[in-house]
C-alpha cells in the first residue's frame, strides 16, 4: 500500500462511526435566529433589516419546538425578554455554568476535555442580546505546556542568532521557545503583556535559517505585501488571513505580519496578534521592530 | 425563504451533513463535538444564503465554508498548534504499540491546517487537484506542493518512528 492509500484508509476508519445529529437542521435554524438577533444590537438602522430578514424564520412553522425550557421561535422573538450574555471567560467551568444559569441561559461545553479548568472562550460573546434559554457554549482548556527548546532566554530578545533591539513598551518575554516548528533551523518565541492568558501572545518572532527560509519565501505572499526598507534591509508587510493569504488590513481574523530578509539564508518573520493589534498601531510597531532586528552571529 | 426552500434545505442536510461533518473532523483535527459546532456555524451561513445558492451547487459552497472554517479553527489555536509539531520527531511519532492508523491520524493532526486540508480533500474525499484548489482558493501548484510536502512529512515521521522502536 502506498502512503496515500494508507492515509486514506486511516482517515476513512477515523470518521467511519461519525454521523450528523438528526436535529442538525433545528440547531442550524436556532443559530440563524441567534445571528439575526445579534444584529439587533447593531443599532436602529440595522434593526429594520434584521426584522425583515427574521420574519420568514419566525413565522416558519416547520420547525418543531421540542427543546425543554425553550418556547417556539415565535414566542421567543415576541414574548420572552432577551437577556444579555455575561462574560464568563477566565472563570472556572462550574462557576461559569452557575453564572449563566442565573442569567437564564443554558451552558453547553465544547472542547475535548471536560475538566473544571478555566473558560477560555464563549459563544455567543459577552454583551450580546440573546433569547432567554439560549445555549451558551463555553470552551474549557487545560493548561498549555509551553516548550522550552532554547532554554532560559532572559528577556527573550536574543535567540536563533538575532537580537530584537526594539519591542513595543510594556511587553515581556512569553517564557517559551520552539525550535524547528517552521522547518529545519527555525526558532521562535513570543512576547506578551504581563499576565496574559496561556497560549496568547502580543508579538511573535520566528527566525528562519538556511533551508527553513525557502519554505518561508515560498509561502509568504510577497506580491500582495507592502515592500519597504527596514534599516537598509528588504522587508514586506501584509495582513495574512488564517489561510496565509494577504488580505486587507484590519480584516477580521487577519494577522499583521512582517517578513524581513537579514541576509541570504537568514530571515525573520514577526507578527502582531489580532488582539494586540487593536491596542497599538500594529503596522507602525512592526516596522520599528523590523528596523531593530540585527544578526548577532 | 419559502416552504419549498426550507424543505430543500432539509433534504440537503439529510444528504450531505454527515459527509461535511466527517470532512470537518479530519480537517480541523478536533473532536466530533468541536467539529459539530463548526459545521453548524458553517451551515448557518449556508442557510442564510440558501435561496440564492440552492440551485447553484450548494454542496460545493457548503464544503468551501466548512473547510475554510476548519482551517481557521485549527489556526486560531496557532501558538499551541505550532508547538505540537515543533516537538522532535522521536517524541512526535507516538508510542510504538499504537496502531498504524492511529499513528497516521496523529501525524495528520500535526501538519499545518492548510496542508492537512489538502490531504483530506485529495485522499479522503478523492477530489481532483483542481477542485481541491478551487475549494481552498489557491493554485493547483500550491495543492500539488502542499500534498507532496504533507505526505513527505508523514512518511518521514513514520520512518523515524520505526527506527526508534526497532
Amino acid at each position: 500500500m502506498t502512503i496515500e492509500d494508507e492515509l486514506a484508509d486511516a482517515m476513512k476508519a477515523h470518521v467511519a462511526g461519525v454521523q450528523a445529529a438528526p436535529d442538525l437542521g433545528r440547531s442550524v435554524r436556532r443559530r440563524h435566529r441567534a445571528h439575526v438577533l445579534r444584529f439587533r444590537v447593531g443599532g436602529a438602522a440595522l434593526l429594520t433589516v434584521a426584522v425583515a430578514a427574521a420574519v420568514p424564520v419566525v413565522v416558519n412553522s416547520s420547525e418543531p419546538a421540542t427543546t425543554p425550557n425553550a418556547a417556539s421561535g415565535q414566542d421567543r422573538a415576541v414574548m420572552l425578554p432577551d437577556v444579555t450574555v455575561p462574560d464568563v471567560t477566565g472563570k472556572r467551568g462550574t462557576e461559569a455554568a452557575a453564572i449563566l444559569r442565573q442569567a437564564g441561559l443554558v451552558t453547553s461545553i465544547s472542547g475535548a476535555e471536560v475538566r473544571d479548568g478555566r473558560v477560555t472562550g464563549q459563544e455567543p460573546a459577552a454583551g450580546l442580546q440573546v433569547a432567554h434559554g439560549s445555549h451558551v457554549s463555553i470552551t474549557i482548556e487545560p493548561p498549555v505546556q509551553m516548550p522550552q527548546d532554547l532554554g532560559d532566554l532572559g528577556d527573550g530578545r536574543e535567540f536563533g542568532g538575532i537580537r530584537l533591539d526594539y519591542l513595543p513598551e510594556g511587553l515581556e518575554w512569553g517564557k517559551w521557545s520552539g525550535k524547528d516548528g517552521f522547518g529545519k533551523h527555525s526558532y521562535t518565541t513570543s512576547f506578551v503583556k504581563p499576565g496574559a492568558e496561556p497560549g496568547h501572545y502580543a508579538v511573535q518572532a520566528i527566525v528562519f535559517e538556511g533551508e527553513a527560509t525557502e519554505q518561508l519565501f515560498a509561502n509568504f505572499p510577497k506580491k500582495d505585501a507592502e515592500a519597504f526598507d527596514a534599516g537598509g534591509r528588504q522587508a514586506w508587510l501584509a495582513t495574512l488571513s488564517e489561510g496565509g493569504e494577504a488580505v486587507a488590513h484590519g480584516s477580521e481574523g487577519g494577522t499583521l505580519t512582517i517578513l524581513l530578509e537579514l541576509r541570504d539564508g537568514l530571515a525573520v518573520e514577526v507578527c502582531v496578534s489580532p488582539d494586540y493589534a487593536k491596542e497599538v498601531d500594529g503596522a507602525v510597531e512592526l516596522k520599528k521592530i523590523a528596523e531593530g532586528v540585527r544578526a548577532i552571529k | 425563504m419559502t416552504d419549498d426552500d426550507e424543505a430543500a434545505f432539509d433534504e440537503f442536510l439529510a444528504a450531505r451533513s454527515t459527509s461535511l461533518l466527517r470532512t470537518a473532523i479530519l480537517v480541523c483535527g478536533a473532536t466530533k463535538h468541536d467539529a459539530e459546532d463548526l459545521v453548524q456555524h458553517a451551515l448557518e451561513k449556508v442557510y442564510r444564503n440558501w435561496p440564492r445558492i440552492r440551485r447553484d451547487n450548494p454542496e460545493a459552497y457548503a464544503k468551501k465554508v466548512v473547510v475554510n472554517a476548519a482551517i481557521s479553527k485549527a489556526r486560531r489555536r496557532k501558538v499551541v498548534q505550532e508547538i505540537t509539531f515543533a516537538r522532535p520527531p522521536e517524541t512526535a511519532a507516538g508510542s510504538p504499540d499504537l496502531d498504524l492508523r492511529d499513528t497516521l491520524i496523529g501525524e495528520l493532526r500535526r501538519l499545518p491546517p492548510r496542508m492537512r486540508a489538502v490531504l483530506v480533500l485529495r485522499y479522503w474525499e478523492d477530489q481532483s487537484e483542481s477542485s481541491t484548489a478551487a475549494l481552498l482558493g489557491c493554485s493547483v501548484g500550491s495543492v500539488k506542493s502542499q500534498a507532496a510536502r504533507g505526505l513527505a512529512r508523514i512518511r518521514e515521521h513514520l520512518n523515524v518512528a520505526k527506527e526508534v522502536t526497532r
